[in-house]
């Protein structure tokens, strides 16, 4: 929990935003309205820290639909709490928490 | 027109993405390319989908594939990585050897004319491979330099295989200038001796055949007297000289780059045509001969022609050594002092050395090899620095201070030397025990055993342990007792797992 308290505002933001359904990159950025600069090392760095792990859509449905595979993105137990205890610390990104969360319902 | 447009789009993102993937590590590009292209193909399609392409949604586009540039810096470059390296890599060998390297470097970038055109530039005499010089045998009677005159004359008319000879006569002198007195080498030289040698002058001429009866006291200065007494002066010709006692005119200044063969000779004066007879040992002669044939074929014939039919007297014997051996018999007699002063360096330290061996490296021998070789090549590297290092302090002292202090610059290089090696070749025995006997890396991971009161009872001192899990070195608290002594001990293979993930914790 002592890793929680040291995320950055983009960091949970980041988190945030994969946890509100939105797994992959450009995905992030849009919703975020942070470059790619940001987002891509953020999500490095998050991945490095063990709060959000990525897994490769598999070659065969890509190829189905004739394009890249993508590289998804998703919380881990550990990202969860972190968030959870972020949010307690970012009041705003807890409403914006709650407005995606109602909004993907 | 969409796809052109999708087309000529994806080809520019890809072009960018490219070149970002060149910053990031070699194992992680494939990776990372794959990720960024399938990106950025889904947005450019989705855009295109969305009927939402247009020239500044494209523009936003290529702004993102910019974007990649840091991200790809991160991959290079990022925290962890960074803190790793910083933590691994100055215990690792070839960081030391790095290290030195860099300080001799920056010696070398800080003395560029005195080391480097000494130690590494070759020496810029014309033909050096159709020059070869005539000296007194060290076990001959003392020669005076009119006869090698005049003998050396008669060798180019009865001997075809030398085309030209002349000679030279030099002894330590002392010259007084603007700058007051200085200690040098001076030699008195025949015509066409500094032309041979590819003397060509910067200011002023050389020597003429006309100078020995009409200018006895014109002279040549050499580069560094030139710029010691008259600061690198252009209006230098003409400008009165004294050479012990006695007034000369300067005539000419020679290149930075010229260089008399076994000799630092400052000034260079005509040698006269009249015979002056001098006391022994005097000053010391020899001649420089010019053979078309080549030394390789000239060499031998030569010296076995001037000592058998040379017209020398019969107790004089002669060495005909080509500009090469007597540059590297220079060498060898430098080289012949740093042994000696290694070897006397190493037998006051022999407890350490012995201690060395002792605890040397693992038994496997690749690690044996890798031990020594590190520390004679860490060794060498630093004998070179100190050498270097102590030459250029005393050029720069000398520099900075004057001529006056120029005749103690020798001495104190050398006392400089002797003390700047035994700290280099102590520091360098210390460190070679404080490293790891399989992978060379320092030992940091300390364990304080027991206490100094109980150190007649039980092992005490400081286990130092390998990052690698390879092994631990004891160092005793009394490092001179026959209770307990400096060891090495082997750790096995499961070792190394436990020290690697103490490592990354401590890194994090």
């Amino acid at each position: 929990m002592r890793d929680a308290l040291k995320l950055s505002y983009t960091a949970v933001l980041v988190l945030q935003t994969i946890s509100s359904g939105y797994s992959y990159g450009f995905d992030i950025m849009e919703i975020t309205g942070l470059p790619s600069g940001t987002v891509y090392p953020a999500l490095r760095r998050l991945e490095q820290q063990e709060l959000i792990k990525s897994r490769w859509e598999t070659e065969h449905t890509a190829f189905a639909d004739q394009r890249p595979a993508r590289k998804y993105y998703q919380l881990t137990r550990q990202g969860k709490d972190a968030l959870a205890h972020a949010l307690q610390r970012y009041a705003l990104l807890e409403r914006l928490a709650t407005t995606e969360s109602s909004r993907r319902r | 027109m969409d796809t052109k447009v999708l087309k000529r789009l994806l080809w520019w993102c890809t072009l960018v993405l490219r070149v970002a993937s060149s910053i990031v590590p070699h194992r992680q590009r494939r990776e990372w390319l794959r990720e960024w292209r399938g990106e950025v193909w889904h947005w450019a399609n989705f855009l295109v989908e969305s009927e939402r392409l247009n020239p500044r949604t494209e523009h936003e586009l290529l702004r993102h594939c910019w974007g990649s540039f840091r991200d790809a810096l991160w991959h290079r470059f990022n925290r962890v990585a960074v803190l790793d390296f910083m933590h691994s890599y100055p215990l690792t060998p070839s960081f030391c050897l790095v290290m030195i390297l860099a300080a001799l470097l920056a010696l070398l970038a800080a003395g560029p004319i005195s080391l480097s055109s000494w130690t590494f530039v070759p020496p810029p005499y014309v033909d050096s491979s159709h020059l070869l010089t005539v000296s007194p045998n060290v076990r001959s009677q003392w020669l005076e330099p009119e006869l090698l005159r005049d003998c050396a004359l008669q060798w180019t008319r009865s001997n075809q295989l030398i085309a030209q000879a002349t000679t030279y006569a030099w002894r330590p002198s002392l010259v007084r200038g603007p700058e007051g007195k200085e200690s040098v080498l001076s030699a008195r030289v025949t015509p066409g001796t500094l032309e041979l040698l590819g003397g060509n002058p910067i200011l002023g001429r050389t020597l003429e055949s006309t100078d020995s009866s009409h200018c006895e006291s014109c002279v040549v200065l050499s580069n560094s007297l030139w710029r010691s007494q008259f600061h690198g002066d252009r209006r230098v010709i003409g400008q009165p000289l004294y050479l012990n006692g006695r007034r000369l005119e300067i005539v000419g200044v020679l290149p930075a780059q010229f260089r008399f063969p076994g000799f630092d000779i400052a000034l260079y004066t005509p040698f006269g045509t009249g015979f002056h007879p001098r006391l022994p040992n005097f000053e010391w002669s020899g001649a420089l001969l010019r053979v078309p044939a080549g030394i390789a074929v000239a060499q031998n014939q030569v010296q076995s022609y001037i000592n058998q039919a040379g017209g020398l007297p019969s107790d004089i014997k002669v060495d005909v050594l080509s500009l090469t051996d007597l540059e590297y018999q220079a060498l060898e007699s430098c080289a012949v002092l740093i042994l000696l002063a290694v070897l006397l360096l190493l037998f006051l330290n022999w407890r350490s050395v012995a201690g060395l061996h002792a605890l040397g490296a693992s038994p496997r021998l690749p690690g044996v090899w890798r031990w020594w070789l590190f520390f004679i090549t860490k060794s060498t590297l630093l004998l070179i620095a100190v050498l270097m290092a102590s030459l250029e302090l005393v050029r720069m002292v000398v520099a900075t201070l004057g001529v006056n202090v120029k005749e103690y610059a020798g001495g104190t290089a050398m006392w400089l030397f002797l003390v700047g090696l035994t700290v280099a070749l102590t520091w360098s025995i210390r460190d070679q025990r404080s490293r790891c006997r399989t992978c060379l890396k320092r030992l940091q991971m300390q364990i304080a055993l027991g206490n100094s009161v109980g150190v007649f009872c039980e092992p005490s001192g400081l286990d130092l342990v390998c990052d690698g899990g390879h092994g631990v070195l004891h160092v005793p608290v009394m490092h001179l007792s026959c209770l307990d002594s400096e060891r090495w001990t082997d750790l096995d293979e499961s070792w190394r797992e436990i020290a690697g993930a103490q490592v990354g914790a401590s890194v994090f």
